[in-house]
């Protein structure tokens, strides 16, 4: 299939996602998508599996433009387990997952929705298993499907790392990328993220098409960042994830560096109050507590500067018809992608980053003095940036020097 | 003909995980089983940390009612902090209209694509429902309600997005909005604001006027002609509700006050009197509140009891035994510790004297008009009874609180406490916050020590519908509800059981929101983490 004059089909909608920026390929290839999984349907099998899930993911599913939810059931994603909106109940509902293990078209995509209670042999969360006559553990439900399917997708940040379920756990541990000891940390089911369940039960990963399991953190999953997975998978294209998982064309840089609101962090022009923002992002910066303007959030508690997500690039709710995401509404970024929320970094939603505003160049105090704006200027690597820097008497620094202190 | 247990597992079509089981004999329903067999223990997660952060993290109890769950919380801190009487009326007004539009949203979505599939033209016709003399309307009107196929269906899901980003225009996006911060609102009320909200709440308001409301008209007679749904599901006729949406002009008050509805006789509620009972929930007892319901604003978080599940049957064989992870919650009343439903029905009922009753089409066993009387239809009426109430419709001369609620907006009023997000005290502080989810009442219950969270409880309402028989028996709302329940058999001889899918479903269930409780050792935890 050509899209434009790329050729989907061996790109993949992600390295084009890439290339273009996500939103323009949802936003300009959306009639591909569907045609995509419409192709993909006729011969594979997608099922979603409910684990300690709160359906906010599967709402957001629905608020996708095109494709939503229900295109994609109406193509053939199979949602049995998906409780929100099967059709079935009961036994033929649960007919539908066995049909998925043992069934032979392929590729099988499993996605999950929620993290898994390893704790006391899983029975936290189980469920009436028709075929054996018992009440099984849902981690042995998600081992058997796991085992079947090709490409497996964690479905939100409670699917990908644990999430809120897991809260409280001790600090992610980059390094393993994986458990945290279940008898010391006061996460009180034992629940983890689909990655690290089916490591813990000793699935074996490396010999499927996608070696890994796909995480697509956020707090609910964007919808777009859904289809565009399974569009691409479907089309048996391995996405390029970074080292915790995640797709690169969606989770390749921070919500800090797109923030449309960059501007005012970079002049020191920080919110102290939720009653200051005025609702509109050209208003300038207040000039006191009482009056209203724009402004950045660092100081009511952003977390944009350690959160790797596409956000403000991408927009929530239909971004074709300018809806908002979370900064612009003057609620400051709670850092819902990070791999430990609500812990590690993002804990304390509305105490400020005091580590990272340490670690970023000292906004100066009172006007800046022409020279200094010069030698900015000269350091400056991005020609635009500069213009508009000293434009707006800008004091700021280079993305190189941003770079070299990661 | 001999009993027999059926179990149905998962029941799908609402939020969460849930099991019913049930016993019927000669056609009917005899006894009936709910249990949530999920749990995460969102309460336990909160210990420790800053007061502040219970909206946010609570607002993830459910996806699906996460306006409420953060409006709670936020009421309960705030309450905690002594600062409700100081909340802007810009605020006030924001949080009233975004639960409003949550309401709208869950109220369509949950009639017409979760519970609406129960009525529709493939299902009637796989149960066997002769149809072949009924008029042309009622034929297209369940055909629009096929699963993904129907034409209402449809719409209803192009709908509620509409809703969701009235939901993002407040609170950045539409599913857990970041609109609720310790002190207010952080958006600004613009002019701007208020006309893209309007333009999307008044689309969505023509097509309930123009679609839904025929479509449920013609559902009212299909399920009373036909299906007769009238005539079961009664089960407590006992009514309790919150209350909700603060009266701007007498603060303090409440536009639909809460009161409780026992008996056929009205009473006043009182927070104090809301309690809970493990006797069938999978904890230990050691926490004390095994027997007598403990109140909610001191329980302690009780110790979870795997070994109390019964691995081998789809509920215990001996009626003592443990069988789900919800917990009995249960209203003491003159003295006796009762069970209650809660929802739109229920809030209804318990301000039919203020509130009036716009398209009434609620009636009792018998086709009397009634008020009163609980059933599956007038569950289903009751909650879009509500949406119009919220919403408005032209041709039936009802305003609506949400189209005018965004026309009294004040530009560039105060949304929040200027000292925001700074709003903590020292000391020991405790803080209720009630309110109404979509589907019933809704309780954050908080304690604070030190500036750090030391004990928190939550009662949604699934927590009172699903909630399992308690220390005396009594069997919970969804129970009650399912005895009696006609189980006709199909001709080949299998049970049908659509009619216990439409009866759970009438009471648009949350089990997301009903297991919420955990701790390995909550008085450790509080003696850990706060001194």
């Amino acid at each position: 299939m050509v899209v434009g004059r790329v050729q989907v089909s061996r790109r993949g909608f992600l390295k084009l996602a890439g290339f273009v920026g996500a939103s323009t390929v949802m936003g300009n290839y959306r009639t591909e998508v569907v045609e995509a999984l419409t192709q993909a349907f006729t011969s594979s099998q997608a099922i979603i599996l409910d684990g300690q899930a709160c359906e906010g993911c599967a709402i957001s599913l629905l608020q996708g433009a095109d494709p939503d939810l229900y295109t994609a059931v109406s193509l053939g994603v199979s949602l049995d387990f998906l409780i929100p909106i099967s059709p079935e109940t009961g036994r033929t509902a649960a007919e539908k997952i066995e049909n998925f293990i043992e069934g032979e078209k392929r590729p099988k995509v499993l996605a999950v929705e929620g993290s898994v209670p390893m704790a006391e042999d899983g029975k936290y969360q189980t469920y009436w298993d028709y075929r054996h006559e018992k009440r099984r553990p849902f981690k042995d439900l998600l081992k058997e499907a796991a085992e079947a399917a090709d490409v497996i997708i964690a479905i939100g940040t409670t699917a990908a790392y644990g999430g809120i379920p897991r809260g409280h756990a001790p600090k992610y541990n980059y390094e393993s990328k994986s458990s945290y000891g279940l008898e010391e940390n006061r996460n009180p089911t034992g629940a983890v993220g689909v990655g690290d369940a089916l490591a813990m039960m000793g699935v074996d990963l490396s010999g499927k098409p996608v070696p890994a399991v796909v995480n697509l953190p956020s707090c609910p999953v964007h919808p777009d960042h859904f289809f565009l997975t399974v569009v691409d998978v479907l089309f048996g294209h391995i996405p390029e994830l970074d080292s915790l998982g995640r797709p690169k064309a969606f989770y390749g840089r921070l919500i800090h560096d797109q923030c449309q609101f960059r501007g005012f962090f970079d002049r020191g022009e920080f919110l102290t109050s939720f009653n200051q923002y005025s609702g509109n992002i050209n208003d300038p910066y207040p000039t006191s507590p009482d009056e209203k303007g724009a402004g950045c959030f660092l100081l009511l508690g952003c977390k944009g500067p350690v959160t790797y997500n596409d956000c403000p690039s991408r927009g929530w709710n239909c971004r074709a018809e300018s809806v908002s995401w979370p900064n612009l509404s003057g609620g400051p970024c709670t850092g819902c992608a990070y791999p430990g929320f609500p812990d590690g970094k993002s804990e304390a939603f509305y105490v400020p980053l005091t580590e990272e505003i340490t670690r970023l160049p000292k906004p100066p105090e009172g006007p800046i003095p022409p020279e200094i704006i010069k030698e900015r200027a000269e350091e400056l690597t991005v020609g635009i940036a500069a213009g508009t820097a000293i434009a707006g008497g800008i004091y700021t620094y280079s993305a190189k020097k941003e770079n070299e202190e990661e | 003909m001999a009993a027999k247990t059926i179990t149905l597992d998962p029941m799908t079509r609402l939020e969460g995980a849930l099991q019913i089981t049930v016993t019927v004999e000669d056609g009917r329903v005899t006894d009936a089983w709910s249990v949530a067999p999920m749990f995460r223990g969102i309460e336990n997660i909160l210990l420790g940390r800053d007061p502040r952060d219970a909206p946010v993290i609570t607002s993830r109890v459910c996806g699906v009612c996460h306006t409420v769950h953060r409006q709670a919380s936020t009421r309960a801190i705030e309450n905690a902090f002594g600062l409700t009487d100081q909340i802007p009326e810009g605020a006030k007004m924001l949080r009233n209209l975004e639960c409003g539009i949550e309401y709208i949203y869950d109220h369509a979505l949950h009639t017409i694509a979760l519970a609406g599939p129960d009525y529709s033209y493939n299902l009637l016709k796989q149960d066997g429902v002769d149809m072949s003399g009924w008029p042309n309307s009622y034929i297209e009107t369940v055909k629009g309600f096929n699963f993904l196929t129907g034409k209402i269906y449809k719409e209803a899901v192009a709908q509620q997005r509409k809703l969701h980003q009235c939901l993002a225009l407040l609170g950045g996006r539409g599913v857990f909005n970041h609109s609720w911060v310790p002190g207010g609102v952080p958006q600004a009320i613009t002019v701007k604001l208020a006309a893209q909200l309007l333009t999307r709440v008044l689309s969505v308001q023509a097509w309930v006027d123009q679609t839904l409301v025929p479509a449920v008209v013609t559902l009212y007679k299909i399920m009373t002609e036909e299906l007769g749904a009238h005539t079961f599901g009664q089960g407590l006729n006992d009514f309790l509700s919150y209350g909700f949406f603060d009266d701007i002009e007498n603060p303090g008050g409440l536009l639909m006050p809460g009161g409780v509805y026992s008996g056929g006789a009205d009473h006043g509620y009182s927070e104090a009197n809301v309690g809970e009972t493990i006797a069938h929930s999978w904890y230990s007892p050691d926490m004390g509140n095994q027997d007598e319901p403990v109140y909610i604003g001191d329980e302690p978080t009780p110790k979870p009891d795997v070994s109390a599940i019964d691995m081998d049957n789809p509920v215990p064989q001996d009626p003592d035994g443990k069988y789900s992870w919800a917990k009995s919650t249960r209203y003491k009343l003159n003295g006796e510790w009762l069970p209650f439903e809660v929802g739109p029905l229920a809030r209804l009922v318990i301000n039919r004297k203020t509130i009036g009753n716009p398209l009434d089409l609620r009636i009792d066993e018998n086709g009397n008009p009634s008020d009163t009387a609980a059933n599956t239809l007038n569950r289903v009426i009751a909650r879009i009874q509500e949406t119009l109430l919220l919403l408005g419709s032209p041709s039936l001369g009802i305003e609506g609180w949400v189209p005018q609620w965004i026309m009294e907006l004040e530009p560039k009023a105060p949304t929040a406490l200027p000292h925001s997000p700074n709003i903590m005290k020292d000391g020991e502080l405790r803080g209720v916050g009630n309110w109404e989810a979509p589907r019933g009442a809704l309780g954050h219950w908080v304690t604070i020590k030190d500036r750090k969270i030391a004990l928190y409880n939550i009662i949604a309402a699934t927590s009172w519908n699903a909630s399992p028989r308690d220390h005396l028996g009594q069997r919970g709302p969804f129970e009650a509800a399912l005895i009696d329940v006609p189980v006709p058999d199909d001709s080949n001889g299998n049970p049908i059981l659509t009619n216990i899918g439409r009866t759970i479903r009438s009471f648009d269930p949350c089990l997301a929101c009903t297991v919420h409780v955990f701790s390995k050792d909550n008085r450790k935890n509080y003696r850990l983490k706060v001194k």
